[in-house]
């Protein structure tokens, strides 16, 4: 078997491995072709250039952000990168220090929260503990004071999409978490509102729980046609039930797109570090014959083209899954010397120190699949990966020619 | 674990309880002298009956007393009451500058003296026709007892968790009508306390009630008053162990309900 | 976490509320206060410098030089601290006792001081003569012991409403001085024992001088809440036993001269006054080295 197909089953098979529950979840997947620019006119949400400043303290930087219908975007990010700011901003809890909200084209940015016609769904729930189940569910539709006979269909109705009508009379305490969580999502629900904020609503739940909701989650949104806006810290959840997913980081977002987009494109270091694992190689771009390449000491690293130019400084970045190994040297190929090897079930998983040059080494990450005749090897192995495998970036910091010293890069 | 170190020498713990009961025996001691000789308080009692009881329930003056402090505690409870739970909410929620400042304010009745409050109301209420009136007492009371209820709801507001109100708007409530529907009904406990020591403390007011008093309009406690200093009549051993059983009612219905509210369900 | 200018901490979510939807709330309690309490001290306040209809400060020095003022004002002063002080001494070991109990015991013990606490103190009074009077159980035990001539008299004089006194004070010195005892680290106690010292040193040298604080705010307390005493020393106490509260309801009721009312009202107001900034100068009154929040 020659190692190109080695290396391309071993790509499908982690990509079908990462996006495996997305496809159970998006049977249509969200058209990838239609890019930012063109999204106004069916436009659920136009966030426009909001920005969100306490004092000194920028919380969010200037954002703008445009949300179709049906849609299911997640804000991405680590604490304190603004995600939970940017949610609060469109759900009217705070008000902005710049720009403006639109929803299905209608400037809120000055209207109050409970103008708006939204559903929000809190990390604890916020059920009222002194009602009952069926209370809760039915607030919303008595604060829009409808009629006892359909506050009850309705009621019936949204509790039963989230299998809870047997516990209607029950009071919040005397159920689940879980159940909670359910409950939590048919009150915002019942009302129909176009638009769901959910800010890290599954946090609190263990991981099976975790896996179920966001599959039920995923399927009452779908069928619906609700535009949801999910905040979450966590990748896995991110990539596996959205159609687009932002990523934020201090306060500005750093990358929009749909998951593999973001997975295998990334744009900027941050987000190449925040999903999954990079090995990231930093030089300058140089082309060649066939193409873009990054130049490291010498060494001309292939990558698919990007917007940088020759003598730009970059940082190439490879997933770990789609490097290829060899046992002998091949053309283009790095040394490495394995450092630690572990083997986790159908895949292994390595730390190898890469030799680019006689003065330059780096620490690097393979995860590759485990088969019966795979060589084994402690020492010294060869690797290189695919020209489409690889992601060009500019780099924040310049790069130092092998000469100089380096400080600790 | 408590070693021989930390438990009170039988000095103390004599002196203590003979401070207890010290405490406690002009409170409990109305209770055998009401049932006793309805011409001279004498303990312990030289007979048993329950004359005079009997000689309260015909005297129309202290049944009008009692009724008349009835009412002023009610009225005077429930405006309090509707003043000081929003007033609770809403400082305890703002965000205000001059929120010390209000806090103050609310707090100005509890740390005047009495006799200065009540002769400040008595000259203010004299000038615009309120003594004497049933009317005039009741807001005066309701001054009174305001800082409590207030103490007492804001302290229950720390319970009121503020993303249920935050819930409750995204769902299209306004402040007010959550306020009603959330805040309220969570809040129950502590204005029931609240709404029971104000209710006692309008009942047993006597400084506020005596400055406004006129011959038709004397609270039980101002009748009380005058009968110690002029007349000394037994009929205050009967009022006076009613009064004491109603505190201690009071005093347990509210102390039970705060326990449980403290106890996590 | 943020902490507003107040010093409300709240999550990062703050919520801003847009123009003060909080107000509405706040209005009726801040319009009836001012109107049924600023507005009449203000008033008093007013009255005080007004003679006839002239607003002037001269009948002013007759009136806090006589000698019923001055007697109201001295009464005032000696009885509160005789009350304040006695109240101190008599709370102490109760409080000493009730923090060497379990819980239960302890809930007990509080549990019988406020109940008297929250008895009328007409009640109280009543219950006071009768007990303390001429005919009462406790001249007549005293009177077994001494001889009925020597018994002393107990009521209807400045005995009387310094005992009166000292009963309803005796819950404002207990809590605080139990909240403090309560949180002394015990082990200071445990160390002071080790290195030697007696129960009476280890209490005199360690606990006491930590509870200074706390006894000090109780008697200051007690002696503010005496100042405006108006029904215990009218019931309890003799012809002679004026205060300032009596004194005030007497130139209200009987004389009419509400200048001297109000001019009395005030003068019990800055008392109280000086007394609460006092409090505040009260060294470690709320921070003392205390058992380590965990």
């Amino acid at each position: 078997m020659s190692l190109n197909d080695d290396q391309t089953f071993r790509q499908r098979h982690v990509l079908h491995a990462l996006l495996r529950t997305a496809h159970k979840l998006r049977q249509i997947s969200y058209p990838s072709y239609m890019l930012e620019m063109g999204r106004h006119n069916m436009s659920n949400l136009l966030v426009d250039r909001v920005s969100k400043k306490y004092g000194t303290v920028t919380a969010l930087h200037e954002t703008s952000l445009s949300v179709d219908a049906g849609e299911f975007l997640t804000l991405l990010g680590p604490s304190g990168s603004g995600k939970s700011t940017l949610l609060n901003l469109i759900c009217g809890l705070i008000d902005p220090s710049s720009g403006r909200i639109l929803i299905d084209d209608r400037d809120v940015t000055r209207e109050a929260m409970n103008k708006r016609g939204l559903g929000m769904v809190f990390q604890n729930y916020a059920l009222f503990p002194h009602m009952d189940v069926r209370a809760n569910v039915s607030f919303p539709l008595k604060v829009r004071k409808f009629a006892s006979q359909e506050i009850k269909k309705r009621v019936d109705d949204a509790l039963g999409a989230v299998q809870l009508l047997h516990l209607a009379d029950r009071k919040p305490a005397n159920i689940s978490g879980g159940q909670q969580q359910r409950v939590s999502l048919a009150r915002a629900l019942v009302y129909q509102p176009k638009l769901i904020l959910l800010d890290e609503p599954l946090g609190a739940l263990d991981k099976n729980l975790r896996a179920d909701m966001q599959y039920h989650i995923k399927q009452l949104q779908r069928e619906r046609g609700i535009t949801m806006i999910y905040v979450t810290h966590d990748q896995e959840e991110a990539l596996s039930m959205s159609d687009r997913v932002a990523i934020l980081s201090d306060g500005r977002i750093q990358q929009i797109g749909t998951p593999s987009e973001i997975y295998f494109n990334p744009t900027s270091l941050f987000c190449a570090k925040f999903l999954g694992e990079a090995n990231i190689f930093s030089g300058f771009v140089q082309s060649s014959a066939e193409g873009t390449n990054v130049d490291i000491d010498g060494n001309l690293l292939p990558a698919s083209p990007g917007p940088l130019k020759d003598g730009d400084p970059a940082d190439l970045i490879v997933r770990p899954e789609n490097i290829i190994v060899s046992h002998d040297p091949r053309r283009g190929f790095i040394q490495a010397f394995v450092k630690e090897l572990a083997m986790v079930g159908s895949t292994v998983k390595i730390r190898a120190t890469a030799r680019l040059s006689e003065e330059r080494a780096q620490e690097i990450t393979i995860q590759t699949l485990n088969r019966p005749h795979m060589p084994s090897f402690e020492g010294t192995f060869w690797f290189g990966w695919n020209r489409e495998d690889a992601t060009v970036i500019p780099a924040l910091q310049l790069p130092l020619a092998s000469h100089q010293d380096q400080p600790g890069r | 674990m408590s070693t021989k170190l930390f438990k009170a020498s039988w000095t103390t713990t004599l002196f203590s309880w003979s401070v207890l009961a010290f405490l406690l025996l002009p409170t409990l001691i109305v209770i055998p002298l009401s049932f006793g000789d309805p011409v001279e308080l004498v303990f312990p009692p030289p007979v048993w009956s329950v004359r005079i009881y009997n000689q309260l329930w015909a005297d129309a003056a202290w049944l009008n007393s009692a009724t008349l402090s009835l009412r002023i505690g009610l009225a005077s409870t429930v405006l309090a009451t509707c003043i000081a739970v929003p007033a609770a909410y809403g400082l305890y929620r703002s965000s205000s500058a001059i929120r010390q400042l209000v806090y103050g304010l609310f707090m100005t009745p509890a740390v005047v003296p009495v006799v200065v409050l009540a002769l400040g109301i008595y000259l203010y209420f004299v000038r615009i026709g309120l003594v004497g009136r049933e009317v005039g007492l009741v807001v005066a009371h309701a001054v009174y007892a305001f800082p409590f209820v207030f103490a007492a709801v804001l302290s229950g507001m720390k319970d009121v968790d503020q993303n249920l109100e935050r819930a409750a708007h995204v769902m299209g409530a306004s402040h007010f009508y959550a306020f009603i529907h959330i805040v309220l009904p969570l809040l129950a406990r502590s204005i029931t306390a609240g709404a029971l020591f104000a209710f006692l403390m309008s009942f047993d007011e006597t400084v506020i009630a005596y400055f406004l008093a006129s011959t038709e309009m004397t609270t039980l406690p101002v009748r009380m008053f005058q009968s110690v200093r002029w007349d000394s009549t037994p009929i205050l051993a009967a009022v006076s162990t009613l009064l004491t059983v109603l505190s201690f009612a009071i005093c347990m219905v509210a102390g039970i309900g705060l326990a449980r509210k403290s106890k996590p369900s | 976490m943020i902490t507003t200018a107040t010093g409300q901490r709240t999550s990062d979510v703050v919520s801003s509320p847009k123009p003060r939807p909080f107000a509405p709330f706040i209005w009726p309690a801040v319009a009836v206060i001012l109107l049924v309490l600023t507005w009449p001290i203000v008033a008093t306040i007013v009255q005080a410098f007004t003679f006839k209809g002239q607003f002037g400060v001269d009948h002013i020095p007759p009136v806090l030089n006589s000698r019923l003022f001055r007697v109201a004002f001295w009464n005032t002063i000696i009885f509160g601290l005789q009350s304040a002080f006695i109240a101190a001494i008599v709370a102490y070991p109760l409080a000493v006792y009730a923090s060497t109990l379990g819980q239960i015991g302890r809930s007990v013990v509080m549990i019988l001081v406020l109940l008297p606490f929250w008895t009328s103190i007409l009640v109280k009074s009543f219950s006071l003569i009768v007990i303390l009077g001429d005919q009462g159980i406790v001249r007549n035990a005293i009177s077994a012991l001494v001889g009925s001539g020597n018994a002393p008299t107990l009521i209807m004089n400045h005995v009387g409403v310094v005992i009166a006194m000292v009963h309803a004070f005796i819950p404002y010195l207990f809590f605080p001085i139990l909240a403090n005892l309560l949180n002394q680290d015990k082990r200071l106690r445990h160390a002071a024992f080790a290195m030697g010292a007696s129960r009476f040193r280890a209490f005199w040298s360690v606990t006491f001088p930590l509870s200074f604080p706390s006894v000090c705010v109780g008697i200051v307390l007690s002696f503010i809440l005496s100042l405006g005493y108006f029904v215990t020393p009218q019931l309890v106490g003799g012809r002679s036993d004026i205060t300032l509260g009596v004194l005030i309801d007497y130139y209200t009721r009987e004389t009419l001269n509400w200048s001297a009312a109000s001019l009395s009202a005030i003068v019990l107001l800055l008392t109280g006054i000086i007394c609460i900034l006092a409090m505040s100068l009260i060294p470690n009154a709320g921070s003392l080295p205390l058992r380590e929040r965990r």
